[in-house]
């Protein structure tokens, strides 16, 4: 078992990890039953799982985590909507972190290109409010 | 002026629970009612993510696929959301042409979420 990520392992600008991983039919299922209105749509991914993704990516590097951290933020570019099959590769890098009284902040920004061929496909930045 | 809404989602537990399978976040904030119980929110609150997805979603609803490359999204998340809750976007056009003011809003009208959307010009 890896030690948990605590707020004093966090360095701006640490490169956290990357992962890759594609969206299976199970995931496809799963997304439809939630927003049945947001389906594929020529030959892409449904529009919205684009910052489901980020989380996912993000969520599978920066662990284990403390229980309790709170999403406070969220910025988010899309370069290209990924096609339906794609391999999508993923970095997170701690970006800042910040203490407010006792409140601890990290923010985490993440990169998703095309496995494959490195199409840019989108960024992100996430704030989160760190537990311990 | 182009002003758009999205459809409602009603949050409900086992919602919660497929969204944490899709995420893989199994934050006991969001699916242990009892710790959730310890924390300032009092009840499990649904993801941030699970309300601010629905952005993009209606924004090419309203205004097409092909306007999504480009786009971009600075979002706060204000209020929590709870099992129960109803929420839906609404976005409003602002005097930057490609820009809207968005909100995620509860059945009680608060924004549970504040939003800037910028897309790429036409």
């Amino acid at each position: 078992m890896s030690e948990i990520f605590t707020f004093d392992r966090f360095v701006a600008g640490q490169e956290l990890g990357v992962t890759e991983g594609g969206i299976d039919e199970r995931l496809f299922d799963v997304w439809q039953a939630l927003y049945p209105w947001d389906g594929m749509s020529g030959g892409k991914i449904p529009v919205g799982m684009v910052s489901a993704l980020i989380m996912r990516a993000y969520l599978g590097i920066v662990t284990p985590r403390p229980p309790g951290n709170v999403h406070t933020g969220m910025e988010m570019t899309v370069h290209t909507l990924p096609a339906e099959g794609s391999i999508l590769r993923t970095s997170v890098r701690c970006a800042a972190t910040e203490e407010k009284g006792e409140r601890k902040f990290v923010d985490f920004a993440t990169v998703t290109t095309d496995a494959v061929d490195g199409t840019a496909l989108f960024d992100g930045i996430l704030r989160l409010i760190w537990a311990r | 002026m182009m002003d758009f809404e999205s459809p409602t989602l009603t949050i409900e537990a086992d919602g919660i629970l497929a969204y944490a399978e899709f995420t893989e976040d199994y934050n006991p904030i969001h699916v242990d009612a009892a710790f959730a119980a310890e924390t300032p929110f009092g009840k499990p609150i649904a993801h941030g993510t699970m309300s601010l997805n629905m952005i993009l979603q209606a924004a090419a609803a309203a205004l097409g696929n092909d306007r999504i490359d480009g786009a971009r999204v600075d979002a706060r998340f204000v209020r929590p959301v709870f099992i129960g809750d109803h929420i839906h976007v609404t976005a409003v056009q602002a005097d930057t042409v490609d820009c809207w003011d968005v909100a995620l809003v509860n059945q009680h009208g608060e924004a549970v979420i504040k939003a800037i959307l910028s897309l790429a010009s036409k």
